[in-house]
Protein backbone atom coordinates (compact mmCIF):
# COMPACT_ATOMS: atom_id res chain seq x y z
CA UNK A 1 0.00 0.00 0.00
CA UNK A 2 1.11 3.16 -1.05
CA UNK A 3 0.43 6.46 0.83
CA UNK A 4 0.08 9.54 -1.12
CA UNK A 5 2.96 11.86 -1.25
CA UNK A 6 3.90 15.12 -0.49
CA UNK A 7 4.38 17.80 -2.84
CA UNK A 8 7.77 17.93 -3.66
CA UNK A 9 10.44 20.33 -5.12
CA UNK A 10 12.90 18.76 -6.70
CA UNK A 11 16.41 20.77 -8.50
CA UNK A 12 17.79 19.92 -11.82
CA UNK A 13 21.47 20.00 -12.63
CA UNK A 14 20.37 22.96 -15.33
CA UNK A 15 19.70 24.74 -11.64
CA UNK A 16 16.10 24.62 -12.83
CA UNK A 17 13.45 24.18 -10.01
CA UNK A 18 10.75 21.86 -11.29
CA UNK A 19 7.78 21.69 -8.64
CA UNK A 20 6.08 18.22 -9.13
CA UNK A 21 2.88 18.15 -7.99
CA UNK A 22 2.11 14.37 -6.63
CA UNK A 23 -1.12 13.48 -5.02
CA UNK A 24 -2.09 14.48 -1.86
CA UNK A 25 -5.30 13.07 -1.16
CA UNK A 26 -5.26 10.38 1.21
CA UNK A 27 -6.88 7.26 0.07
CA UNK A 28 -7.17 5.71 3.12
CA UNK A 29 -10.13 7.86 4.34
CA UNK A 30 -12.44 6.31 1.11
CA UNK A 31 -11.68 2.51 2.89
CA UNK A 32 -14.97 1.09 4.17
CA UNK A 33 -16.79 4.11 3.42
CA UNK A 34 -20.89 3.92 2.24
CA UNK A 35 -22.02 5.32 -0.10
CA UNK A 36 -25.39 7.36 -1.75
CA UNK A 37 -27.09 4.14 -3.33
CA UNK A 38 -26.35 1.86 -0.98
CA UNK A 39 -22.45 1.20 -2.01
CA UNK A 40 -19.18 0.61 0.09
CA UNK A 41 -15.83 0.94 -0.94
CA UNK A 42 -14.37 -2.11 0.70
CA UNK A 43 -10.66 -1.39 -0.84
CA UNK A 44 -9.03 0.91 -2.61
CA UNK A 45 -5.00 0.98 -3.49
CA UNK A 46 -2.87 3.18 -5.38
CA UNK A 47 0.14 0.68 -7.25
CA UNK A 48 3.45 1.31 -8.55
CA UNK A 49 3.12 -1.95 -9.87
CA UNK A 50 1.79 -2.10 -13.51
CA UNK A 51 -1.67 -2.91 -13.18
CA UNK A 52 -1.91 -5.56 -16.72
CA UNK A 53 -4.39 -8.05 -17.24
CA UNK A 54 -4.25 -11.74 -18.28
CA UNK A 55 -3.69 -10.58 -21.94
CA UNK A 56 -1.11 -8.59 -20.96
CA UNK A 57 -2.99 -4.96 -21.39
CA UNK A 58 -2.14 -2.42 -18.97
CA UNK A 59 -4.65 0.02 -17.05
CA UNK A 60 -3.84 3.21 -15.54
CA UNK A 61 -7.51 2.49 -13.47
CA UNK A 62 -9.36 -0.19 -12.63
CA UNK A 63 -13.00 -0.50 -10.41
CA UNK A 64 -14.14 -4.09 -9.67
CA UNK A 65 -17.72 -4.03 -8.17
CA UNK A 66 -19.77 -7.20 -6.86
CA UNK A 67 -23.35 -6.76 -4.87
CA UNK A 68 -22.38 -3.26 -4.68
CA UNK A 69 -19.12 -3.40 -3.10
CA UNK A 70 -16.25 -1.68 -4.85
CA UNK A 71 -12.45 -2.21 -5.11
CA UNK A 72 -10.09 0.11 -6.73
CA UNK A 73 -7.11 0.00 -8.22
CA UNK A 74 -5.24 3.21 -9.44
CA UNK A 75 -1.88 3.71 -10.94
CA UNK A 76 0.24 5.69 -8.49
CA UNK A 77 1.89 8.82 -9.80
CA UNK A 78 -1.00 10.75 -10.86
CA UNK A 79 -1.34 14.18 -9.67
CA UNK A 80 -3.41 15.95 -6.91
CA UNK A 81 -6.38 16.76 -9.49
CA UNK A 82 -5.60 13.58 -11.65
CA UNK A 83 -6.32 11.67 -8.55
CA UNK A 84 -9.37 13.29 -7.67
CA UNK A 85 -10.89 13.12 -11.08
CA UNK A 86 -9.69 9.72 -11.49
CA UNK A 87 -12.33 8.75 -8.15
CA UNK A 88 -15.05 10.92 -9.14
CA UNK A 89 -14.95 9.20 -12.31
CA UNK A 90 -14.80 5.92 -11.46
CA UNK A 91 -17.00 5.80 -8.48
CA UNK A 92 -20.11 7.33 -10.82
CA UNK A 93 -19.52 5.56 -13.61
CA UNK A 94 -18.87 1.78 -11.19
CA UNK A 95 -22.22 2.79 -9.62
CA UNK A 96 -23.96 3.80 -13.11
CA UNK A 97 -22.97 0.44 -14.49
CA UNK A 98 -23.78 -1.93 -11.71
CA UNK A 99 -27.15 -0.62 -10.77
CA UNK A 100 -30.09 -2.43 -11.94
CA UNK A 101 -32.18 0.64 -12.21
CA UNK A 102 -29.91 4.17 -12.47
CA UNK A 103 -30.95 7.63 -11.88
CA UNK A 104 -32.12 8.86 -14.92
CA UNK A 105 -29.83 11.73 -15.16
CA UNK A 106 -27.05 9.21 -16.43
CA UNK A 107 -28.73 7.21 -18.33
CA UNK A 108 -27.09 8.61 -21.31
CA UNK A 109 -23.49 9.17 -20.16
CA UNK A 110 -21.00 8.33 -22.19
CA UNK A 111 -17.77 8.15 -21.58
CA UNK A 112 -17.16 11.59 -22.33
CA UNK A 113 -19.77 12.46 -20.53
CA UNK A 114 -18.81 10.70 -17.21
CA UNK A 115 -15.27 12.34 -17.66
CA UNK A 116 -16.69 15.39 -17.46
CA UNK A 117 -19.15 15.23 -14.35
CA UNK A 118 -16.08 14.31 -12.39
CA UNK A 119 -14.30 17.80 -13.65
CA UNK A 120 -16.55 19.46 -12.93
CA UNK A 121 -17.40 17.99 -9.54
CA UNK A 122 -13.62 18.43 -9.03
CA UNK A 123 -13.99 22.25 -10.10
CA UNK A 124 -17.64 22.83 -7.91
CA UNK A 125 -16.54 20.47 -4.92
CA UNK A 126 -12.56 20.03 -4.85
CA UNK A 127 -10.31 17.15 -3.86
CA UNK A 128 -12.45 14.09 -3.45
CA UNK A 129 -13.64 13.41 -0.34
CA UNK A 130 -15.96 10.84 1.45
CA UNK A 131 -18.78 13.60 1.59
CA UNK A 132 -18.02 14.97 -1.97
CA UNK A 133 -18.34 11.27 -3.33
CA UNK A 134 -21.38 11.17 -1.28
CA UNK A 135 -22.23 14.75 -2.92
CA UNK A 136 -21.38 13.36 -6.57
CA UNK A 137 -23.71 10.39 -5.99
CA UNK A 138 -26.45 12.56 -4.93
CA UNK A 139 -26.20 15.32 -7.09
CA UNK A 140 -26.69 12.31 -10.32
CA UNK A 141 -29.68 11.50 -8.70
CA UNK A 142 -28.17 8.02 -6.45
CA UNK A 143 -30.69 8.28 -3.07
CA UNK A 144 -30.16 6.34 0.05
CA UNK A 145 -27.69 4.33 1.82
CA UNK B 1 -31.63 -16.21 -14.38
CA UNK B 2 -28.31 -16.10 -12.32
CA UNK B 3 -28.36 -13.45 -9.11
CA UNK B 4 -27.35 -9.91 -10.10
CA UNK B 5 -25.10 -10.06 -7.15
CA UNK B 6 -22.77 -12.87 -7.96
CA UNK B 7 -21.55 -11.22 -11.06
CA UNK B 8 -18.75 -9.03 -10.88
CA UNK B 9 -18.48 -5.77 -12.85
CA UNK B 10 -15.17 -4.57 -13.49
CA UNK B 11 -14.41 -1.05 -15.14
CA UNK B 12 -10.53 -0.95 -16.56
CA UNK B 13 -8.88 2.16 -18.18
CA UNK B 14 -6.46 0.78 -20.40
CA UNK B 15 -3.31 3.21 -20.81
CA UNK B 16 -4.72 4.06 -24.41
CA UNK B 17 -7.72 6.09 -22.85
CA UNK B 18 -10.00 2.93 -24.09
CA UNK B 19 -12.69 1.42 -21.47
CA UNK B 20 -13.18 -2.19 -20.81
CA UNK B 21 -16.17 -3.52 -19.52
CA UNK B 22 -15.76 -7.17 -18.05
CA UNK B 23 -18.48 -9.26 -16.22
CA UNK B 24 -17.39 -12.25 -14.34
CA UNK B 25 -19.41 -15.13 -12.52
CA UNK B 26 -17.26 -16.84 -10.18
CA UNK B 27 -19.04 -20.41 -9.45
CA UNK B 28 -19.00 -20.89 -13.84
CA UNK B 29 -15.81 -19.25 -14.44
CA UNK B 30 -17.52 -17.46 -17.27
CA UNK B 31 -16.70 -14.13 -18.23
CA UNK B 32 -17.55 -12.06 -21.47
CA UNK B 33 -16.09 -8.38 -21.73
CA UNK B 34 -16.81 -5.51 -24.25
CA UNK B 35 -14.26 -2.27 -25.05
CA UNK B 36 -17.05 0.15 -24.61
CA UNK B 37 -17.97 2.47 -27.66
CA UNK B 38 -16.84 6.27 -26.64
CA UNK B 39 -19.51 7.55 -27.96
CA UNK B 40 -21.95 5.37 -26.66
CA UNK B 41 -24.49 4.95 -23.47
CA UNK B 42 -22.27 3.30 -20.87
CA UNK B 43 -25.76 2.10 -19.54
CA UNK B 44 -26.88 1.02 -22.48
CA UNK B 45 -23.90 -0.61 -23.90
CA UNK B 46 -23.40 -2.39 -20.20
CA UNK B 47 -27.83 -3.85 -20.58
CA UNK B 48 -26.56 -5.55 -23.78
CA UNK B 49 -23.66 -6.90 -22.60
CA UNK B 50 -25.27 -8.11 -19.54
CA UNK B 51 -28.15 -9.98 -21.53
CA UNK B 52 -25.61 -12.20 -23.36
CA UNK B 53 -23.41 -12.93 -20.26
CA UNK B 54 -26.64 -14.24 -19.19
CA UNK B 55 -27.62 -15.92 -21.23
CA UNK B 56 -24.42 -17.78 -21.99
CA UNK B 57 -24.36 -18.32 -18.36
CA UNK B 58 -28.04 -20.12 -18.87
CA UNK B 59 -26.35 -22.56 -21.55
CA UNK B 60 -23.28 -23.17 -19.57
CA UNK B 61 -25.63 -24.14 -16.38
CA UNK B 62 -27.94 -26.24 -18.52
CA UNK B 63 -24.97 -27.94 -20.26
CA UNK B 64 -23.90 -28.40 -17.17
CA UNK B 65 -27.29 -30.32 -15.66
Amino acid sequence: MKTAAAKIILGWTTGVERRLNLAVIDINQFKSLRLQGGFIITDIELTDDPIVDAIGREAIAQTQTIAGRFRLFIRSGLSEEELSITLYHEILEAASVVTANPPAGVMDFNEADFERAAHDAHGRWGNASPANLNLLLQFHGFRGQ
Amino acid sequence: MVDRDKIQFDLIKLLNGERILRLTESQSGLALEKKLAPADAVVRQKEKLLSAFQAALAKVELSAA
